[in-house]
This record gives C-alpha cells, sequence and structure tokens, in this order.
C-alpha cells in the first residue's frame, strides 16, 4: 500500500504539476482545492502527510493547519508548506506554527519527490 | 748789602737766611741802617765803658792804695752813678763788690743787700728763646783774663720777677801783679729796642703771610710805578715776585685802560689820596682778568709820599656771576612778562617781591606802586576776606586756589582763576601766585548753561510728546497741530507753521499756522514759487533755512513787503520736513521782536520737529498700508492651513500608495510565480521525457522555455527584492556555512553559459576550508550577480572568481576581460535601473537592478561591493563581506 500524500492547492495547473510528479513517485495523491477541504479528506482519508499551500482562497493554508494541529485525530500528521511566498519571515512563520518543512514555488521537478519523502514518518516511510 | 746781611744774621730780623730783598728794598732804608748800625756801636761803646771802667777802678784802687787823690774818687764814683749803663763788680771769687744805681734797678737788688753776694744770685743771663742759663762767663773772664761780651741781647730775670733784655760785657780786674782781681761787669737794658724789633717782625711776618694767603693781590710801586714788592698771589696770573721787581706795574694792563690807570696813578701821587678802580688785566695765559684795585699812597718819615701800596682783587668770576645774574633776572622777568596771565610773588608779610607786566596791566598801578603795595589792596572789599584765607591757607598747606576778581585801580572788575603756591625764597616761606583771565571761560560757562537749559527743554517737549498718546494714535492733522504748538512753546517763536509742496512742486499749502498769541490754529494759504522764487529755491536745496535778519536775508527778503513787515517778523527757521528719499514740505518758525540769532541746537531741534512731522505723514500712510498687509495675511495665513492640510493628507495617502505599492508587489510576485510554477515545472517533466518521449528539436525548445521561465522569475525575484528594501522589509537571516560551497553552486549556474560563450573560467580559493556566518542566501545572490554581469558582458577571454579572507572579513572577487566601464559611468554603477550603456542594453538584457541590489543587500550584511574597470580592457568587482561570529549556532 503506497504511502497517501494529501495535497492541499487551489491552482489547477500546480496541483495536477506536484500531483504528477507525486504519483509518478509512487506515491497515492489525494488532491484538495483549499483548506476547508483539506482538512474534511484529512478526516476522511487519513493521509501520511499534507503538502499545504498557504495561499488560498475560503482557508488559507495557517489557518488548515492550525485546525489539523487543535484536532487530536489530525495533530500526528506532518504538514510540509509549498508556497511562492517568498519571505524568510513566512518561512519561520510556517516552522513555527508547526509545518514540518517549507518548499519554495517554482518547485523542481527533479528533486520534488525526494524533498517530500524527507519529512515523511520514518514507519510509514519504512513501509 | 753786605752790612745788611751780616746785620740780618746778627740781629736775627729775618729768620730766612737769604731774606727777601723785596721786603729789604720796603723797608725804609734809613731805619734799617740805623738799626742795623745801632747794635754794633752799642757793643763797642759797651766795651769801651767797660774797659773804661776798668782803667778807673785800677787807678782808683792804686790811689786808695796810694792815698791819692780823693777828687779822682769822687769823680769815678759820680760817673759810675751818672752813666746809663749798669755797672756791677765782682772780686775774683765773683762775690758782687759794687753796684751802681742803674744795676740795682735792673737786678732788683740793693747793693748792700747784694754785697758780698755771688754774681750768679744777681745776675743770672737766661738765652731768651730756651729760657736756660748761660755759660758762667764770669767764671771765663776770671779763668781766661779777657773780656766778653753777649752777641745778642740776653734775659735778665730780676729780683721782683721782672724781665729785661740786656746786653752785658764783662772784664777782668788785674792787680799790680796782673793777676785778675775782679771782673766788671756792664749791663745796657735793650728791653725796649728788643721788643719793638720782635714786633716788627712779627708785623712783617704777618705781611708775609697775609699777602701769600689772602686772595687778593699785593704790591708796592714806586714813583714811578715799578713793582717793588708783589705778593705770591702775583705769580699765580702774572709772573714770579722776583721776577716782577722793579718791572712797570703798566705794562699787563689792558691796553684800553692803561692810560687811565696812568693818569689815575699820577693823580694818586698828586692828590696823595688813594683811590679805588675796576681795569683789565691781561695775564700771563692772555686771559683778561678784571681787578678792582685799591691804591694808598705810603710815606717816609718825613711825611712825604714815596711808595703806593696797590691791593688788587679778582673780580672776573664776581662779573661773571653778575653776568649770569643779570641774565637771570632778565630771563625770568621775560618769562613771567610772556606768561598769558599774571604772576606775583610775595612773602609771608604780603611784601611784593616780583610780579609781571600783566599784574600791572590788569589792575592799572605802576611798576613804583607795586613796590609798596599791599597785595589785598588789587581785590575788590568783598572778596578780601577770602583771599586773605587762602593765603594763609596757602601758606599753611602749600597750595590754594580761588576765582577771584581783580579789581583795578579805575574799578574794573576782571574774574581770575589764581593759583597759589607756597616756596622758599632766600630761606623765607614766599607764596607765588599765578592767574588766568577766566572771563571768556564764564562766558562760555554761561553759554553752555543758556544751552543745557534750552536742551532740556527740548528734550522735556520732545520726551513728552513722546510719551503722550499723541502722535502715534492721532490723525495726522491733529499730530500736525501738536507739533505746531509743540515748536512755538518750546523755541518761543510767535508763528508756527507747516506746508507741504503740491505735486508739481510749483507751491507749498499750509497744512496748520499756529500763532502764540491767541493760540489760534489755521490753515490752506499757498504760496507760489512764481511770487517767490528764491525762497523756492532756497527751499529746493533741502536744507535748513536760518535767516537771523530775514529782511536782509536774500533767501527769505521777498516776504518783507507782503509778509515780514505787516507781522513785525524779524527772525525765521525753516526745516525741510523729509518723506522717503526726498523732502515733502518745510516748517516755519517766526520770531517777531528784535531779530534773533538761532543757536544750532534750536536749528537742531527744529529739524527734529520736521522729522516729527515726516513720522507722523509716515505712520498714517503706513496705517493704511498695515490694513492691506493683516488682510493680506490673513488670507495667507488661511491658505497655508489648507495647503498644510492638503499636504498632510497628500502624505497620507503617498504613504498608503507606498504600502498599496509593496503589497501590490509581494501579491504580483507571488501571483507571477504560481503559473512560473507551472511553466518551469511542466517544461521540466516534459525535457525530462516523464511525460513521454521528447525529439531533440523538442527538447531544445523546451530548454528555452525553461531558460525564459528562469530569467522571468529572476525578474520578478529582483523586483521583490527592490520593493522589500526600499520598504525596510528585507530580512537578513544568518548562518555559519562554507565558502567553497557557495562557489562551487555559482559555477555549477554559469557552467553551462560559460561553455556556451566559450570563455575561460577560473575559481581560487586561498582558504577551501573557510566559512563565513553571514546570509548565505544573500552572499550567493551578489556573488552570482557579479559572476553573471562577467560572464554576460565578456565576449572573449577569461572570468576568474577569487576568494581570500583577511581576519574580519572574506572578499570574493570577479574579474573579466570584458568590455569595461567608461570612467563617466563609474560613479552611476551602483543606481537602479541603470544599465551603463544605453546600447549595452539592447545586447546585454537585464533589468538594471543587479548591481543596485547587490550593493544594497552587502551593505545590510556589513559589507560592500567595490567596482574597479578600465574600458576595453576588463572589470573587476569586489564583494567584501565581514566574517562574522562563527561560533554562533546556526538558527
Amino acid at each position: 500500500m503506497s504511502l497517501k500524500i494529501l495535497l492541499a492547492e487551489d491552482n489547477a495547473s500546480n496541483r495536477y504539476l506536484a500531483t504528477f510528479l507525486l504519483k509518478d513517485a509512487g506515491f497515492t495523491v489525494i488532491p484538495a482545492q483549499n483548506g476547508s477541504d483539506a482538512l474534511r479528506l484529512a478526516l476522511a482519508e487519513n493521509p501520511d502527510l499534507v503538502l499545504m499551500d498557504i495561499q488560498m482562497p475560503e482557508m488559507d493554508g495557517y489557518e488548515a493547519a492550525r485546525r489539523m494541529h487543535a484536532d487530536p485525530r489530525l495533530a500526528a500528521i506532518p504538514i510540509v508548506a509549498v508556497t511562492s511566498y517568498a519571505m524568510t519571515s513566512d518561512r519561520a512563520k510556517a516552522l513555527e506554527m508547526g509545518f514540518v518543512g517549507y518548499i519554495e514555488k517554482p518547485i523542481q521537478p527533479l528533486t520534488f519527490a525526494a524533498e517530500i519523502a524527507r519529512f515523511l514518518p520514518e514507519k510509514a516511510a519504512q513501509t | 748789602m753786605l752790612n745788611l746781611t751780616f746785620m740780618n744774621g746778627r740781629c736775627a730780623l729775618c729768620r730766612q737766611p737769604d731774606g727777601s730783598p723785596a721786603l729789604l728794598a720796603w723797608l725804609p732804608l734809613a731805619q734799617a741802617n740805623d738799626r742795623a748800625i745801632e747794635p754794633l756801636l752799642l757793643g763797642s761803646a759797651l766795651v769801651g765803658i767797660a774797659l773804661a771802667l776798668v782803667a778807673l777802678w785800677s787807678m782808683w784802687q792804686r790811689r786808695r792804695e796810694l792815698g791819692h787823690t780823693r777828687v779822682r774818687e769822687q769823680w769815678l764814683a759820680t760817673m759810675l752813678r751818672s752813666i746809663g749803663d749798669g755797672v756791677i763788680a765782682t772780686d775774683a771769687a765773683g762775690r758782687v763788690t759794687y753796684m751802681n744805681g742803674v744795676a740795682q734797678e735792673l737786678t732788683g737788688w740793693k747793693e748792700a743787700d747784694a754785697a758780698q753776694k755771688p754774681l750768679v744770685k744777681i745776675f743770672q743771663p737766661l738765652d731768651r728763646t730756651s729760657r736756660l742759663p748761660g755759660e758762667n762767663f764770669i767764671d771765663r773772664v776770671v779763668r781766661e783774663g779777657c773780656s766778653t761780651s753777649t752777641d745778642a741781647p740776653v734775659l735778665l730775670v730780676a729780683r721782683d720777677g721782672a724781665e729785661r733784655f740786656v746786653l752785658s760785657n764783662a772784664s777782668p780786674i788785674r792787680g799790680e801783679d796782673g793777676a785778675v782781681s775782679g771782673v766788671v761787669l756792664a749791663l745796657r737794658d735793650v728791653t725796649a729796642k728788643e721788643l719793638g724789633e720782635s714786633a716788627f717782625q712779627a708785623s712783617q711776618e704777618m705781611f708775609r703771610i697775609i699777602t701769600d694767603h689772602i686772595s687778593d693781590y699785593v704790591s708796592v710801586l714806586d714813583l714811578e710805578g715799578r713793582r717793588l714788592f708783589s705778593s705770591n698771589s702775583f705769580a699765580r696770573i702774572l709772573s714770579s715776585p722776583r721776577d716782577l721787581y722793579l718791572t712797570s706795574s703798566f705794562a699787563e694792563v689792558h691796553p684800553d685802560d692803561r692810560e687811565r690807570i696812568k693818569d689815575l696813578f699820577v693823580e694818586t701821587l698828586r692828590t696823595s689820596v688813594g683811590q679805588r678802580t675796576e681795569y683789565r688785566l691781561i695775564s700771563r695765559d692772555g686771559e683778561i682778568v678784571e681787578l678792582e684795585s685799591v691804591a694808598t699812597v705810603i710815606r717816609d718819615s718825613t711825611g712825604r709820599t714815596d711808595k703806593v701800596l696797590v691791593v688788587s682783587r679778582d673780580i672776573s668770576e664776581r662779573r661773571r656771576a653778575e653776568e649770569r645774574g643779570r641774565l637771570e633776572r632778565e630771563f625770568s622777568d621775560t618769562l613771567i612778562n610772556s606768561m598769558p596771565g599774571i604772576f606775583y610773588l610775595y612773602d609771608a608779610r604780603r611784601k611784593i617781591l616780583r610780579w609781571n607786566k600783566n599784574l600791572e596791566t590788569v589792575t592799572g598801578y605802576t611798576t613804583q606802586e607795586f613796590e609798596t603795595l599791599d597785595p589785598l589792596t588789587y581785590f575788590p572789599e568783598e572778596e578780601k576776606a577770602l583771599v586773605h584765607e587762602r593765603m594763609l591757607k596757602c601758606f599753611a598747606e602749600g597750595q590754594s586756589d580761588i576765582e577771584v576778581h581783580l579789581l583795578a585801580r579805575d574799578g574794573r572788575r576782571t574774574p581770575y582763576y589764581v593759583t597759589g603756591f607756597r616756596i622758599e625764597v632766600g630761606g623765607r616761606p614766599c607764596m607765588l601766585g599765578v592767574g588766568i583771565d577766566i572771563t571768556a571761560r564764564l562766558a562760555a560757562e554761561e553759554a553752555l548753561r543758556a544751552t543745557m537749559h534750552r536742551l532740556r527743554r527740548q528734550n522735556a517737549a520732545l520726551a513728552e510728546h513722546a510719551r503722550g498718546p499723541g502722535l502715534l494714535n492721532a490723525s495726522h492733522h491733529e499730530a500736525v497741530r501738536k507739533i505746531t504748538e509743540l515748536a512755538a512753546e518750546t523755541l518761543q517763536a510767535a508763528r508756527v507753521s507747516v506746508w507741504f509742496y503740491n505735486e508739481d512742486r510749483s507751491k507749498i499749502r499750509c497744512s496748520d499756522l499756529y500763532e502764540a498769541v491767541g493760540r489760534r490754529h489755521s490753515s490752506g494759504m499757498e504760496l507760489t514759487a512764481a511770487d517767490y522764487p528764491a525762497y523756492f529755491r532756497a527751499l529746493a536745496e533741502e536744507r535748513a533755512i536760518p535767516a537771523d535778519d530775514a529782511a536782509t536775508d536774500p533767501r527769505t527778503c521777498e516776504f518783507f513787503p507782503d509778509y515780514l513787515q505787516p507781522l513785525g517778523i524779524s527772525s525765521m527757521l525753516d526745516a525741510p520736513i523729509r518723506g522717503g528719499a526726498r523732502m515733502v514740505g518745510v516748517i516755519c518758525h517766526e520770531h517777531t521782536g528784535p531779530r534773533r540769532a538761532w543757536k544750532p541746537d534750536e536749528q537742531s531741534f527744529a529739524g527734529s520737529m520736521a522729522d516729527l512731522v515726516a513720522l507722523s505723514l509716515e505712520v498714517s500712510r503706513r496705517d493704511y498700508a498695515e490694513a492691506g498687509l493683516r488682510e493680506a495675511h490673513a488670507s495667507l495665513e488661511i491658505k497655508v492651513v489648507q495647503r498644510t492640510r492638503d499636504l498632510e493628507a497628500a502624505n497620507e495617502r503617498l504613504q498608503e500608495l507606498d504600502h498599496l505599492k509593496s503589497e501590490f508587489l509581494s501579491t504580483m510576485s507571488h501571483e507571477l510565480r504560481t503559473p512560473l510554477n507551472s511553466i518551469i515545472g511542466f517544461t521540466g517533466i516534459l525535457r525530462q521525457g516523464l511525460a513521454g518521449p521528447v525529439n531533440e528539436e523538442q527538447t531544445k525548445q523546451l530548454g528555452m522555455v525553461q531558460s525564459s521561465a528562469r530569467h522571468l522569475l529572476g525578474l520578478i525575484n529582483d523586483l521583490l527584492d527592490l520593493s522589500r528594501i526600499e520598504s525596510g522589509k528585507m530580512e537578513i537571516t544568518r548562518e555559519t556555512f562554507a565558502v567553497a560551497d557557495l562557489v562551487k553552486e555559482v559555477v555549477q549556474i554559469l557552467t553551462p553559459l560559460v561553455e556556451q560563450q566559450k570563455l575561460r573560467f577560473e575559481d581560487r580559493l586561498d582558504d577551501p576550508g573557510l566559512t563565513l556566518h553571514s546570509d548565505r542566501k544573500r552572499c550567493f545572490q551578489i556573488l552570482l550577480n557579479l559572476a553573471n554581469n562577467a560572464v554576460k558582458f565578456t565576449d572573449v577571454g577569461l572570468v576568474r572568481l577569487a576568494v581570500r579572507s583577511t581576519p574580519e572579513h572574506v572578499e570574493m572577487t570577479v574579474s573579466d576581460t570584458g568590455i569595461g566601464i567608461k570612467p563617466e559611468n563609474m560613479t552611476h554603477l551602483f543606481e537602479a535601473f541603470r544599465q551603463v550603456d544605453g546600447s549595452a542594453r539592447r545586447v546585454y538584457e537585464g533589468t538594471g537592478l543587479g548591481l543596485y541590489l547587490s550593493q544594497q543587500l552587502a551593505t545590510m550584511l556589513g559589507g560592500h561591493v567595490r567596482a574597479e574597470s578600465e574600458f576595453g580592457i576588463g572589470s573587476r568587482f569586489t564583494f567584501t563581506v565581514p566574517r562574522g561570529v562563527t561560533s554562533e549556532p546556526t538558527p
């Protein structure tokens, strides 16, 4: 059973790009279009990792992450920020809020999957 | 002469053995001869008498023994009694056997008392000077059997102590056998003569000493005027006394005086009356010596004039002193007479000693009158007490002064300031007074007092005007009325008026006329230049017109028939009123009654009045101007407030816009990067063949898409950085990293480009283990920018990247053999949006932000970027960054 990655990304083109690269690397991808979508799918699918865009309509990535951390059922799932915010403070803020990683867009197609793998929990990675 | 010399020795007339021929010559020769011969005769006579006595005695003894004649005995006794000399006889043992009366008188011994006494008890001759007993010549006479005489008188001390000078002669008495049986002693009293001679000697010596020591010259002349004697003092001015002997005393007399002196000498001889005269002598040095001489005739024993004694005194010094004194006196007379003031000197008893001509002139007393004039006489009665008091003060304290009047004989009084000084004149305290005429000073003081009084009045008037509410608040018309009143009152003018020119200055119009009599104001009169051309010309000179005599003054005389005469105006004082640069009118002061000389201060005051009018005029104009100004000011203030408000709003808007811009840039950057993410991502996927196989051409074109997309991303990043820097939001994150990794990364990125341009690229690291504690991303960005520029602007040759370190810094240098930079462009190198060469822009693409951002970032990291370049040769950019605290843990 492949590892499940929840991908929250509002831009369809970018969502497709990331899904393509992750599937190509053998992950199961659960795409979400915004923060609230991501929250709902996370509860439903119990993914191994969440890739979270920060700026999204309806509910942004920060808010979604805060709620996931606040929900005991979701608190254990690692969340990695994938964002085109390039401010250093954004990275710091993200790490402070409990994101385990911070990946800047544009993503590097060659290394993207490998980068994601670093944030997977050990037991999940071993399986 | 021989006799004389011999006689001198015997008689010791002169102690000097040679004696003085002059002295001797001066002595009356007859007397000298008498005196010289007499002792010889006396001595011889005495010897003769003694011998005769002895003979008689012997004979008498013999006769007595023989019993012969009693007659002879009696004769002898009588003779012995009657001769003037003393006779003493002794036996061979020297005992007295006989004394005649004279001998008894001389010795004070009675014959009876002296009989059989040794002769030495009766007659002991003493040396006249030593008063010691001389040789016992009786013994010698007895022993030697010859007679002995004393050479010089000896001193005989009588029994009663009386002293006498005697000459003595002792002769032996021989018996029948020829043996000496006794001695006869003859004594002659020469006391009177001896005493006379010693007095003569003393007087002679005294004469010599006196003539030697007195300053007067003494000479004795014969009847021809030849010098018989000259005192030694003559030697000093003429010649030695010896050389002068028998020379003419007229030879050295000054030629101008010689005849007169000769005549006088003859006259003296003729009348036997000595004359006092003054004459000049030529000394042996050729000097003229002034002498004062007194001649006295010397008579011989017969009462005939035979010599002349002349005593002369050198009065040259006295003459010079007199001359000096005369000059001094003349000088001091001139001095005190040429003094500007008065001068007098009087003693404590108010006897006047000196005074000058001025004192005579001022007081009117003559020189003769002054001799006996009490100084108080020439002071007025009421001031005498004060003068006297000051005199006493002067004598007591040494100095005093007084302002006093000198009262002339004719009653005229002159004020004087007199200073008295106490001085000593001839040991007596005297008062010296000097005084100066203070008439002019008192007049000046009086004038000054008057002026001061006027000035005080004027100042008071001005001050009152300045203090009062008057001028500045009054209307112009009101102010002018006040000014005319003030001027009339202060200057005591009968009429004061203020006039202003019309437009073309062809007339003046009266603004106000104030008449002191009746205190009336009027206005509106006019004077035209056509009627009074001279006055208008005078006005045009814009100076004050003080016309003391207005009727004849050329400037004002044309008013005479119409104006001056009817109103009785005698003097006018007009002062110009100036408004701004030119004269606008005139203020006129008119005086009635006797003519009046306008004083400078009055003219000045008139000027002040004119200025007051001008001031009032200006104030009224300014009030109008100020009202307008206040209005303009108020509207301006409103505008300023409005404008400030606008500016504040604009500023807020600008800040807002700035914020919006930053936000916009941030959003835009995000929004732009989102599609770029897809473009770059999919291009990568396609080129990797992840989405299926692509042919070579497709791969090449996908590469171009990717390159363009990355370039676009770079531009977006630059813009974002710019926005962050400008909004101050650029953040620095420091970490420790290996410089070698940084360089490697840069090289990796640039390698494709370098290979593409066929450039050589070198990188050199002095210390491969070098680390930096700084913002890695920014350092990378700067180094990449510099290296990228080097590659971009170099067509052929070499790009070198070298890193070296100092203890404090790391220097990363990128050098190239590119196009270089012109010196004039070096200054603009680090400015935003600038590519140095307009033409280069077309060839080398870029935003022109790179160097600007690099420099800004380097500065934020505490370092800098330095550029060196030679146009056409190449450039070198050095990025210097502090090494930072490497021990700090990586955040």
